[in-house]
């Protein structure tokens, strides 16, 4: 089946002039091949019409794959109630007609009262939280007003992520690698002492390879107060990251004395 | 039409939309409010720059609103007749403005092209030089397939746009625009960056190929297999004739929306269940961009009323002689996997191999991101893709209604591919906005 499909496709990319589709008919498709190829149409008409058995015989007997993918974390319990739909509309027309003053207000209310948003309004609530991210105070408000399925629903896009997930201790423990890469990356960043102790926190407890990652991450903002920690890592369980932390201690020694020469 | 609450309330295509009314309803929102005989026009501030401008009609009942709503009414028309229904002291009398006017005065002679009597002989006639133009256009189109099988179909990717384009033109002026929809297809519906390209190219003319054959052959055919291909071909089934029919009295629960922009022409497609007699079917209106679609309401409602199927050899759209809207939301029985679902695409196919996606309801499926791509796996780990850009929205709001746990979901599935319309959470269904062709993709 898959070969004559395949012989098919490779007739069809370079052409019915260059290649034969005749012989060899797979035998589910020998009686009704051999009416095709015995009519009067074309070469590329009976061509496409012994495509088209074949992609319909295909069709019908295709089995889905089976697959080992998984949502990486549970959302927590809400802390508060989530805000009826029906109250939900005057946030919405807020978000629609871009009235970000009463948004404001609204939101305060609710969460005077405490209450989340619907899941109905997360996405638009997050995004509208990226579109106004130089207002703080909205982001503040949006924060805690997102309730933990916001938070959760932020980590499946980057920006989102950014702006709501980053440092959340929950996430360090739950997210996929390349997420908490790039929220060290992001903590480091802004502290670097911080980022270092989130990850001293688990290190221990990591998979060798993650921990290589960990150390390939922290490369670009590596320096000479990182050097108690990878002196440590010299000692690991793993030889590869001893390797990869004897060369970053050199790098971390180089970025100090660049950094005391300038200074 | 009467301006009183209930028949306005009932024009409302969704409870937003209503509220969102409600609210403009209050004089202050506009501006200018004006009205004639049978006129009524406003102008309603939004967000933007300039207002929007909305004139109804009242006999025979139209709107039309310079807002880019895809909901008809809007809000801006439904809060134009609630002010008039509750305040008319604030409609002054006056001569309409030119905009209402210019409206006015090509509705009325395209109403009055509908209302011309027919001629049944000129309509024949009309109807034979259709098809020796659509006989004309398959034709060509033939030709153009051949050509194209007999040089490869290597450099499609560069070149894809104008050639597709051309014939899709081609097959417009030859009225035959089902076939200009396939081949658009072509241009904008396959993922050329996909490595399986050439299979789906392969598999997308060959099914064009069996249209051919079907359309040519069709007197030799059932007339249910007959009616399918005249219809894809793009001749419209008589609609007042299919309402003379008897049709399918039952509650239906509207599941689904989608929108496909076809350049000029809009077409607005809701899915439908009907709980007694446990099929689906799907609610298509055509209409020009800006203009309202006669539709039926939203994901969520649930209807009362008699359809009518198009005749088709595996019937999915239907037209609605009359609905009531009513307050039960029948769910449908869930198949319990997505092997399942696939063996009524089989099925399907069988009949018509024109069919794209089957509509299903499947039980415990979880809508999974990962990355740039989205997947659909179902209780025993089968998995299948969710087309369409990651950014696209309506799956943003499936996943923050679904969480971590498994729902029953209303999808259209496909060897290929599954997309997800809405799910039912603790007995409550919810599903996402609109679908742009974009994001079915």
């Amino acid at each position: 089946m898959k070969r004559y499909e395949e012989t098919l496709e490779r007739a069809a990319l370079v052409g019915t002039e260059r290649a034969s589709i005749e012989d060899d008919l797979p035998p589910y498709l020998a009686d009704i091949g051999r009416k095709i190829l015995s009519n009067d149409s074309s070469k590329e008409g009976k061509f496409l019409k012994l495509a088209a058995c074949v992609y319909q015989y295909k069709n019908a007997g295709i089995l889905p794959k089976s697959e080992e993918i998984h949502i990486t974390a549970t959302p927590e319990e809400e802390e508060g109630a989530l805000l009826p739909e029906s109250s939900a509309r005057l946030l919405d027309r807020c978000i629609a007609e871009n009235e970000i003053a009463l948004l404001k207000d609204t939101i305060d209310r609710c969460l005077t009262h405490r209450f989340v948003a619907p899941h109905s309004l997360l996405p638009a609530l997050l995004e509208l939280g990226l579109r106004q991210r130089r207002d703080e105070e909205l982001g503040a408000l949006l924060r805690t007003f997102i309730g933990a399925r916001g938070h959760w629903l932020s980590q499946f896009d980057p920006a989102w992520f950014d702006l709501y997930c980053i440092g959340s201790e929950k996430l360090w423990h739950e997210a996929s690698l390349p997420l908490r890469i790039r929220s060290l990356d992001t903590i480091r960043k802004a502290d670097r002492q911080k980022g270092l102790a989130l990850l001293q926190a688990t290190w221990n407890d990591e998979h060798y390879k993650t921990r290589l990652a960990f150390l390939n991450a922290l490369s670009s903002t590596i320096a000479l107060d990182d050097a108690p920690f990878l002196m440590g890592c010299l000692e690991d369980k793993s030889k590869e990251v001893q390797r990869e932390a004897l060369r970053y201690s050199f790098t971390s020694r180089h970025h100090g004395r660049s950094r005391s020469t300038s200074e | 039409m009467l301006l009183d609450e209930d028949s306005i309330v009932s024009l409302s295509p969704d409870a937003q939309s209503l509220s969102g009314g409600r609210k403009l309803s209050a004089p202050s929102h506009w501006p200018l409010l004006g009205s004639s005989s049978t006129l009524l026009w406003g102008e309603c501030q939004g967000s933007g720059k300039d207002p929007y401008r909305i004139s109804v009609e009242l006999e025979p009942f139209g709107y039309k609103c310079s807002c880019p709503s895809r909901k008809f009414p809007c809000k801006h028309v439904l809060g134009l007749l609630l002010l008039r229904a509750h305040a008319p002291q604030h409609f002054s009398e006056t001569t309409p403005a030119e905009w209402v006017t210019a409206w006015s005065a090509g509705r009325n002679v395209r109403q009055k092209e509908k209302d011309a009597p027919v001629d049944k002989k000129a309509q024949a006639k009309r109807a034979s030089a259709r098809l020796n133009k659509i006989e004309e256009g398959i034709g060509e189109l033939r030709q153009f397939l051949e050509d194209l099988i007999r040089q490869g179909i290597s450099d499609l990717p560069a070149r894809r746009g104008e050639l597709f384009e051309r014939i899709a033109a081609r097959m417009t002026d030859a009225q035959a625009p089902g076939f200009a929809f396939l081949l658009q297809q072509l241009r904008r519906g396959i993922d050329y960056s996909d490595e399986r390209w050439p299979s789906h190219v392969l598999e997308h003319l060959s099914k064009i190929t069996l249209l051919i054959e079907a359309f040519e052959r069709r007197d030799t055919l059932s007339p249910s297999l007959a009616a399918e291909a005249r219809t894809l071909v793009g001749i419209p089934q008589n609609q007042e004739e299919l309402r003379s029919r008897d049709g399918i009295k039952d509650r239906w629960a509207i599941l689904g929306h989608s929108i496909y922009d076809e350049g000029t022409i809009i077409r607005d497609t809701r899915w439908v269940y009907g709980e007694a007699s446990k099929q689906y079917g799907c609610f298509i209106s055509y209409s020009m961009r800006g203009q309202a679609p006669q539709t039926i309401p939203s994901p969520g409602d649930c209807i009362e009323g008699e359809a009518v199927f198009f005749e088709a050899a595996y019937p999915l759209r239907l037209l609605f002689k009359s609905y009531t809207l009513t307050d039960s939301f029948p769910l449908p029985e869930a198949l319990p996997t997505i092997a399942s679902a696939l063996d009524r695409h089989a099925i399907a196919i069988s009949k018509s191999p024109w069919v794209e996606g089957v509509p299903c309801y499947i039980k415990d499926l979880l809508l999974i991101p990962t990355g740039d791509k989205w997947f659909m796996r179902d209780s025993v780990g089968a998995v299948l893709p969710v087309p369409g850009a990651a950014g696209a929205p309506s799956r943003w709001h499936l996943l923050a209604h679904q969480g971590s746990l498994p729902s029953p979901y209303f999808a259209l599935v496909s060897p290929y591919h599954i997309i997800p319309f809405g799910l039912a959470v603790n007995g409550t269904y919810f599903s996402g906005p609109v679908r742009s062709w974009e994001e079915i993709r």
